[in-house]
Order: C-alpha cells, then structure tokens, then sequence
C-alpha cells in the first residue's frame, strides 16, 4: 500500500527540503505546567525529511492510533498539511492526540537517524515466522520433542515498525517483538500532589521522550541482535534495559537549548542535584510514587537523610545485582559516569577561564557566553559516547552477551573507528567500567591491548587439543575466507566449487542499495551463500568448527571444580553430535577514517551453533522440558576484505563447559512462571512483564 | 523452666492452614493456640466440621486464641463454616489475634479495607462483562479462568464475613499485633516468648512480593499501591463497561476521555483498512491491554498474603524457635532484619537461627520463602511443615522441585506434608532422603473416620 504516494514528489520545481521541523516535548508534559520549565520543554525536532502521510505514515514506521479500550480510533495527523508544515507541527498538548502522534513519530525517527549515523547503513525491520521445517527427521536424532522440533523459523521483511501511542490502559509501554510494534499505556495519576503531577490526570507515556526512544531503541536493537532477548545469562535482558536508557538520556543532548537551561541551571555542574539531565521519565516516576523524582535517576540518589547526593560508582554491586533494570542501570551509571568525567575534563579550561584562574566560579548566575560553550562540550561529549555506544553492537559475539563483552567490544570497536583516542574517550569509558566493577573474565590486564578481541592466531595456542591438528583447521579457515571472498584464490585443481561472482555482487549492492527491502533480501542471500560455502569446506576438514566456536562431534561436559581437590565426582553432561549451524548475520561495512582519507571495508559473519544436552540423571533433571537443554555457541568474525585476513574473533564456544553450567544455573534460578503467563496474556513478549511498575 | 511444645498440623484434603498448638510448662500450666483454619475449595465443610470437632475435643473447656494471619480463604475458611463448634460459654474463654492491617481503626487499616472492597466490587463487575463481552477471545478466556481462581482466595475477605464471624467467636476480645511487640506468652506464666515478626510496618517492604524483581517496586509504599490498584480498576471497569454500552447501542459514557470525541474518526480511513487488514492481523492489538486485569488480580491476591501476620514462638530456656509465616511473601521476610523489639536485644536474626520448626510459607510456593531466610535456620534440628493438598495446589506454584529441594537442604531432608505425611522424593534429585513418620521421634499421626489421617501432631521439647 501506499509506497507510490511515499515516494512521489509533488513539488517538481523544488528541491526536497533536508529537514522536517515538528515541535514537541523535550522532558514531558508535567514540564510545561511550570512557567520557567515550559520554554525549554517545547523544543523543536529536526527528522530528517521523508514523505509522509496521514498517520503518520513513512519508510521507517506507522503510528496506527487505535485505542482498543474504546475500540476507537483518533484521527490522525497528516504532516504534510500546508496549516500543519507552516507552524511546525501542531503546539503541544496532552489534549489533541493527533499532537500525540506527532511526538511520537518525531521522536522514533530522531533516534532511528542516530543509529543510522553510527552505524553508517539502514535500520531493517525483520520478523521471525514459523514455516515448515526442512528437517523433521532431526528431531529423533536430538531426542527432542518431535512436535517442536519440526517448527522452523525464516525471517521476514517488515517494511515499519508499528506504534500505537494509545494501546492500553496501564503504567507500561512496551516493544513486542511479534507484533514488530511499541504500544504505548496511558494511565491515571494517583491522588496526590507530588512533582508537577495533577493527582487524577492521565499521564501518557507516548508523550515522554525518554519513555519512546527506550522502547525505540529496544526495537532497532532487536533488529540488530534478536538473540538479546532471550535469558540466558544475568547481563543479557539488563543489557537491553541499560542500552535503551544510556540512548534515551544521551539523546536528550541533541537539543542543545535543554542542556544550555540545565547547565545554568545548576551552575554548570553536571552533578548537581538540580541537574535534570540524568533524570529518565520524570512525569511517569512522580505520578506512581510519591517519593520518586522520576523513573529512573542515574546522577544523583537519596542518601539515609533523604538528601539528593551525587551516585558513587560502587563495583560490589556488579556481583550482586540481577534484576533487570537494576543491573541495566549499572551499565548507565557507568557509561554516565565517563560522561561527567571527559566533562569535568573537558571544561577545566573554561572554567579557568572564566574564574580567573581559580577554578573556582564567583556566585550568582554563570556568564550566558560560558553556558554556551559549557553546553558545547557537554552536547559534543553525548554525541561521540552515542556513536561508541551504538558501534559496539557489531562487536559482539553471536551468543550470550554479558557487560564485559560489551566492554570488550566497545574497546575493539572504538580502536577501529577512532585509533589514536585524542580526546580520551576511550580510557574514560575504561576507568568508570572498571569503577562500576564492570570488568570482563577473561582478559588478564585492563588495558586497551588485552581488551580488544584478539585474532585467531592469538587464540591458537590456547586452544585444547593437538596444535598441529589446530594449525591445520586455522589455515583451512583462512583458506575458506579467501575462498569465500577472493577473486583471485585459485581454483583449478580443487573440488570445491563457488560462484564468487554472486557472493560478490551481494556485498557490492548490500552497500550501494538504498531500498531497505532489497539491502534485506541481498543481506538473506549472501548468508545462505556463505552458509553453503562454509558447510562445504568445514566437511572437507571436520574440526575447523573450533575457531568458530562450534563443534560437530558429540560433546562431553564436565561441571567445573569448586577446588583443585574437590574429591567428589564432577557431574559430566553429554550433548549428542549435531552438525547443523547458521550463518546468523554477514554484513559487509565500509568503515571511514578520517585520518588517511582511506576506508576500511570489513565483514561481520556471525555462526551459531544449537546442541541438546542430556540432562536426565543428573541434579537438572525435572526442570526442563524432556529434560533437555538446548546450548547456542558460535561466533562473530570481523573480517579485514582488503587482504581477507580475520582480524578479530569473538568466540562463545558451545563446548564450554564453564558457560554450560553457568547458563544451567542461571535458567534453574530464574524458571519462568508459565502459570502466570496465561493472567498476564504475554507468552510471546519478552517485555510486557519487564515494563510493568 | 523446660516446655514442651505440641504442633499438630490438620490435615483438610485440601489447600489451607490449619494449625493447633499447645505449650505446657512444668508449673502444669497449659495454653492452646488454634492458627488459621481454612480450605481453599469451597463445600469443604464436612471435612472442616471434622476438623473443629477434633479440636473441640482436644482443648475441652480450656482457653483457646484463634491467630488469623491474613484474610484468605485457604487460612479462614473454617471458621464460617464451623464457628458454632469452636464458641464457648464460658466468659472470657476465646480470644483473636490480628495483625495492625486488619485493624479497621488504624489509618492503614481503614484504607486498606475500604480499598479492597472497592476492589472486589469493580471485580464482579468487570468478570461478568468479560463473560459477556469477550467469550470467544481464547487468552481473555485463560486469563478469566486463571483470575477466577486466584479470585477465590478471598471470597470470605469479599464480604468480610470471616473476620465477622471470627469477632462474634471471640466476643470482640481481639488484640492488633504490630512488629517490635513480644510478650510472654499468655496462658503460661513462664516458658515461651512471642516475637512479632511482620507484616512489615515499613510500607515499602510490604510490596515487595516477587524475589526477581524485589528490588523494581521500592519506593512504591503500600498505600500508594492500594491506591493504584483501585485507580487501574476503575479505569478497567470504565473501559469494560464502554465497550458493552456501545455494542448494545448504548451511549458511550466516557465521551471525553481520554480525548474530546471530536478526536475519533469517524471516515473509513486508509488507516483503519491498514490496521484490519488480512496479512496484518497478528499484528493487531485488541486484546493485550486487558493483561492488566490479570495482573491486578495477582497483584491483589499477593498484597494480601504479604499482609501476613509472622510469629516466633521462643521456647526461653534452649532458645527454640517455632516461625509460623502464615503466607508471608519476600518483601515481609526481608523486613524481619529491620525490626527493633521493644526493651529487647534480640533481632530477627536471631530468632531465624534458632528456628527449628518452620511452617512453610505460602504451602510451599516459591515466592514465600527468603532464601536468605531458609539460609539461617538451625540446620541440625529444622523440620519443615507443608499444610498443602498436591491437586489443588498445581495451578500456584507450589510444591516446585526447586523449593522441595531447598527444604530438603536445610532440613536434611525433615519435610512434613499435611496430605502425604511424608514427601515423595522421587524425580527430585536431593542430597538427603525424606524424613518417613516411623524415623521421627515424638511424632504422632492421628487417624480420622475414613482410614486417613485428620492430622499429625510433632512434639517438641525447650
């Protein structure tokens, strides 16, 4: 439906302007009961311009105002009405809900195009549906529940995320991955008089930012990496709460009016408690308690006299904090933590400057002049951290993401982007890490070289087994890529068999397309490609899996010992042989560098690899199903395309039998509640239940 | 002075609490506490007036304190249906023991009821226009049918008329117990102490209900969450009630909520053909907002049972603790390590590592029982008491291998179950075998007329 109309200009003889300014809320709408507050709270959006129609309606999302409570729907907003173009959009209001709309859909966009910034390609929408399986035969051989596994998945285009910004009645706004849609709750405040809160008024949650570019960007991360969303350890559902917030507070720094009134508001510190810059939600916070100053506050917290004092990193809390938001928050607090301090860095000068030398600021308002320049910093701070933070995602490993990980592939991704580090970004991001206890396992040294993901051959002589069988696969694997992606790798005189021609002219359109539908539909077939290719070659040479962290023999697991002279037995779990894998993501970047002028063209290929473990007789029988656990491992290599060299590898092994049994204890701790599945109606919503306060 | 402590637990066939105990000390001076008495499945009153007769005869004229510890069904039941058997004569002989939040002079008390009635008010009402409006929508079905069932619990709290019945019992001889309090056992000049544990008079723990998520609902206080809860029915109601008014062609009564009706659309716009259209379907969204009246539900049913009144009963002279939790939920537990007993050094603490005898919380459930808490009881001599019934409890969680085998690990395997006697360790991997009756001194099972047993009576020396 209407891809005709969203594509046809109507004004020939202009040009399309670049952007289109809509107003909207830059905190929510409590804000614009208070005089001083309501200047800075109406701000205006930039969206990049696209043609759009009522709704609105454009490439990247729907806004369907249907409210199922009152089987209703509002009329919606058409941005392209001469009245509504001429004055910027409708004026904000909680009472129109065509303004509503309007918000929403700035907001969405805004923070779709700051992905799209740092990524440097588009944000697709994708669904999984079920189809029939290939492989129904598969099942006997696991010892799965046949009935289940003859489900299979394939992923499909979705051409716009769906929002409804008025979907139900409750204290919730959530992303739901079936649906490919946010709905957003409206509710009715509570009796009292607290914040700027009306006692009985309705709140909407479509109308606070922090509240919309959350739930966006738990979308566009699940477009990203789908595997988030499922529990497998403590970090992974904390990871997409910390991400969505760290997104929705550092966007609020693209208006750089807010941040100008906030930094004179308190003097310039970012740490003062009138400070509003690191407040999530504020609105929604005060209308369900009355001692909250928002949902969320990641600057400053109550100490026992009920006195607002600045957060202090505290890395125990890393060891003992799992609930979802909680944990999520310690990522904020860290990444908000190298914020303030590369500001306090940052602004020493101007503060010099402007104290005459004493760093110390006379009293009374600041000079107007240094709030700009503060407010600069401040921005141009947010803006690098948001890059960083959003690069990182085609970093990491395939499978079971925790908060190391992340650093590690923050570090990787940043020394890619960003080698020298000038302006100290990186080692900020390091030191309030390490602050937050949020440290990886598996590296030796804190430091930038240990933290980077090594390449294959740094890892040879760790792994187990004869080295120079390892040898051997690891000259296989670098045969295959060259195989894969070399035009000029030789193929007389073997039996393998390619169509580089193909392969290649994937890639060249995945980078030159701009139709989301076709760089998807290239992206699906250059996977089955590599796919192939792969499966082929690691036939010829069984073993070459180890390097991408699967195995294709039967495997044996042995539960690691507490003490080297643990006397007892160690519980030993077996999975049977499976040989099935995919290739999950491969995506070809062309990564700028500023420096030399010269680009970086990479690949990403993720593999995944899903065995069955044999829990029976064992102290996990009787909780899972059929008492099997089905493993995922595998890995994500980045791949260096001017010479075909591999240069990183992020590898979660599916032998490992430390991540086995931890995962194993993890799912035993956290057994999900099927019986309440059925009353709160959310099987399929890994969100729903999250979101709810 | 040594005391010897009796606890029999009855046996209803079915899901409930109903515990008896006796103190003696060696002055020969007795005193009999009956706490909770109820079943989960209505029409159990045979079994119940079984049970009642049981307990008359066994105390005779003697005192008796009935202890509630929240209003549900499952723990009041009984005395509705058999109040005529437990009254007495005798001037003075019965007396009741409630928590503060049951006190209907107490500020909280008052809000709590007023808001609970209101509650179960807009319930009945919301139910039936479920039946009538959604009947063919398989999830609203489940979640009704699940809501029903976790509706039940307070059928007798709906219409008040257990606490009613339990005042007449008592001939208004109550007492409101309030955390910090402990006494000397009444009826015993010397031997036993009282410790009230919970419910947590710190608001913000009362809350805390699921150990997952303990820590997302602090800062929301109990009357701050009753007061939602009342606010987020009325708007279901409201909801429910529209949607009926306008499929019988009735006026729409929330004209102008939450927009002026001017807003709504009344064209066929290429939105709506959008939004029903045949490929989009499973994307449509007709039915997801009602998960809040599920969630209410639940909300509602564990409020209550964290409003759960806690006692320790310390036999003083070995410092022997018996903890009856009623079906406190976590964030009560949590807040026994806050509470400061009035003129006292103990702490909650302390009375959790002297524990030898717990009544397991909730039967059993998995969010009615503190890790931490279990952690702390005296590992030697622990023995656990399930009050549970396997068929009924299904649908709530309870009696999960998780729980049985964290019972089992502090117990070394001493769990009693009021249906079984013994529990079935089969398909659970444990590092002790369960306790069997002929392996356990001072125990004592009661036959009933029909070849079972009415209950199982521990004995317990201090």
């Amino acid at each position: 439906m209407n891809e005709e109309i969203l594509q046809a200009n109507p004004y020939p003889d202009y040009s399309q302007p670049y952007y289109r300014k809509l107003r909207g809320y830059a905190f929510d709408p409590s804000f614009s009961a208070t005089l001083n507050r309501r200047s800075i709270n109406e701000v205006v959006y930039k969206v990049k311009w696209e043609p759009t129609i009522a709704g609105p309606i454009g490439e990247y999302i729907e806004v369907i105002d249907y409210d199922p409570t009152k089987k209703c729907f509002y009329k919606p907003i058409l941005l392209d009405n001469p009245f509504v173009l001429a004055d910027n959009g409708l004026t904000p209001s909680d009472g129109d809900p065509r303004f509503h709309q309007q918000q929403v859909y700035a907001v969405t966009m805004s923070v779709i195009s700051q992905f799209e910034k740092a990524l440097g390609r588009k944000i697709i929408w994708s669904n999984k549906i079920e189809v029939a399986a290939e492989n129904p035969n598969e099942a006997a051989a696991t010892g799965t529940n046949p009935a289940k596994a003859k489900r299979d998945y394939k992923n499909v285009f979705v051409p716009r995320l769906r929002i409804y910004p008025h979907a139900m009645r409750q204290q919730n706004a959530y992303f739901s991955p079936t649906k490919n849609a946010l709905l957003f709750g409206y509710f009715k405040a509570a009796d009292n008089w607290a914040g700027n809160n009306v006692p009985g008024a309705t709140v909407f949650t479509c109308l606070s930012p922090d509240i919309v570019a959350h739930e966006t960007t738990h979308a566009i991360l699940n477009t990203i990496h789908p595997y988030l969303t499922k529990d497998t350890n403590a970090d992974m559902l904390a990871f997409h709460e910390g991400f969505a917030d760290i997104i929705a507070l550092l966007q609020r720094f693209t208006f750089k009016a807010v941040v100008e009134d906030q930094i004179k508001n308190s003097r310039g510190d970012m740490l003062s408690a009138e400070n509003m810059l690191g407040d999530l939600a504020i609105q929604f916070g005060q209308a369900i308690s009355n001692h909250q100053r928002a949902l969320r506050s990641y600057l400053v917290e109550k100490d026992e006299n009920g006195n607002w004092t600045n957060k202090k990193p505290d890395p125990s809390l890393f060891h003992t904090v799992t609930e979802p938001h909680s944990r999520g928050g310690l990522l904020v607090a860290a990444v908000f933590d190298a914020f303030s301090k590369l500001y306090k860095f940052r602004v020493a000068d101007l503060i010099r400057l402007a104290s005459n030398g004493t760093g110390v600021l006379a009293q009374g308002e600041i000079d107007p002049d240094l709030v700009k320049r503060l407010a600069t910093e401040a921005c141009n701070i947010a803006d690098k951290l948001m890059l960083i933070c959003i690069r990182a995602l085609d970093y990491c490993p395939p499978v079971d993401l925790t908060f190391g990980d992340y650093l590690r592939a923050i570090v990787t991704a940043d020394v890619q982007f960003n080698p020298d580090d000038e302006e100290g970004l990186r080692y900020a991001m390091l030191e309030s890490f390490r602050a937050w206890g949020i440290v990886p396992e598996d590296v030796n040294t804190f430091s930038v070289e240990s933290l980077k993901w090594k390449a294959p051959d740094e890892l040879l002589s760790q792994l187990p087994g004869d080295p120079l069988l390892n040898n051997t696969y690891y000259h296989n694997l670098k045969h295959t890529i060259k195989f894969a992606f070399d035009p000029e790798c030789p193929e007389e005189g073997t039996n393998e068999k390619r169509n580089i021609s193909k392969i290649l002219g994937h890639i060249e359109r995945i980078l030159r397309e701009n139709d989301r539908k076709v760089i998807f539909d290239q992206s699906q077939q250059l996977s089955r490609e590599v796919h192939e290719l792969f499966k082929e070659e690691i036939n010829i040479s069984k073993g070459t899996e180890v390097f991408l962290g699967m195995n294709f023999n039967d495997i044996v697991y042995k539960e690691p010992q507490a003490t080297e002279d643990d006397k007892k037995k160690p519980l030993q779990l077996k999975a049977k042989k499976r040989d099935v894998f995919q290739v999950y993501k491969c995506r070809p970047m062309i990564i700028p560098d500023p420096k030399s002028g010269n680009s970086i063209k990479v690949m990403v290929i993720m593999f995944i690899q899903k065995v069955y473990v044999n829990l029976k007789r064992s102290r996990y029988q009787g909780y899972f199903e059929n008492d099997s656990f089905a493993f995922q491992g595998g890995a994500s290599i980045i791949i260096d395309m001017a010479n075909y060299e591999i240069k990183y590898t992020i590898n979660k092994s599916v032998s490992s039998s430390e991540r086995l049994f931890r995962q194993l204890e993890y799912a035993l701790a956290n057994l999900p509640d099927p019986d309440n599945n059925a009353l709160m109606m959310q099987n399929d919503e890994p969100f729903a239940a999250l979101h709810t306060h | 002075m040594p005391v010897t402590a009796n606890i029999r637990m009855y046996n209803q066939k079915n899901l409930g609490d109903c515990f008896l105990l006796k103190f003696a000390n060696s002055k020969k001076e007795e005193a009999y506490y009956l706490i909770d008495f109820g079943s989960y499945t209505s029409g159990n009153g045979l079994r119940e007036t079984e049970i009642a007769k049981h307990i008359k005869e066994t105390i005779g004229d003697k005192k008796l304190t009935i202890i509630v510890t929240h209003q549900h069904k499952d723990h009041l039941s009984g005395f509705v249906s058999t109040g005529d058997l437990l009254e007495s004569d005798i001037a003075d002989n019965r007396s009741l023991w409630l928590s503060f939040l049951d006190d209907e002079s107490s500020k909280e008390g008052k809000s709590i009821r007023s808001a609970t009635e209101r509650y179960w008010k807009k319930t009945k009402k919301v139910n039936a226009l479920l039946d009538q409006e959604f009947s063919d929508d398989e999830a609203v079905k489940n979640m009704l049918n699940q809501k029903k069932m976790y509706d039940l619990f307070a059928e007798d709290q709906i219409t008040g008329a257990g606490i009613t019945r339990l005042l007449e019992i008592c001939q208004n001889n109550v007492t409101f117990l309030t955390p910090g309090q402990n006494f000397l056992l009444p009826g015993l000049t010397e031997g036993v102490r009282v410790y009230v544990l919970g419910p947590p008079s710190n608001e913000t723990q009362l809350l805390k209900m699921d150990p997952r998520k303990n820590e997302g609902v602090e800062g929301l206080n109990a009357m701050m969450e009753i007061a939602n809860l009342d606010i987020s029915g009325s708007l279901m109601l409201d909801a429910l009630e529209n949607i009926a008014a306008v499929s019988q062609n009735k006026p729409d009564k929330e004209t102008n909520f939450p927009f002026s009706r001017n807003f709504v659309d009344t064209t066929d716009s290429p939105i709506k053909q959008l939004y029903y259209s045949k490929d989009n379907e499973s994307r449509q969204i007709e039915h997801e907002w009602m998960s809040e009246i599920g969630r209410l539900a639940l909300h509602m049913d564990k409020f209550t049972n964290n409003t759960s009144l806690v006692l320790a009963f310390e036999l003083v002279e070995t410092k022997k603790v018996l903890l009856f939790v009623g079906d406190a939920q976590i964030g009560n537990w949590q807040s026994w390590f806050d509470v400061k007993f009035i003129d006292s050094t103990v702490t909650g603490k302390d009375l959790l590592m002297r524990t030898v005898l717990y009544k397991a919380g909730h039967h059993s459930s998995h969010n009615a029982t503190l890790k931490d808490g279990l952690d702390l009881m005296n590992e030697n001599e622990l023995i656990i008491m399930i009050p549970v019934e396997a068929k009924s409890a299904k649908p709530f969680k309870m009696l999960k291998p998780d729980m049985l085998t964290g019972y089992n690990r502090k117990s070394k395997g001493k769990v009693l179950r009021s249906d079984t006697v013994e529990q079935d360790g089969t398909g659970l991997v444990t590092q002790y075998p369960f306790i069997t009756r002929d392996k356990l001194p001072n125990f004592k099972l009661i036959p009933d007329s029909s070849g079972g047993h009415i209950a199982m009576e521990l004995e317990i020396k201090g």
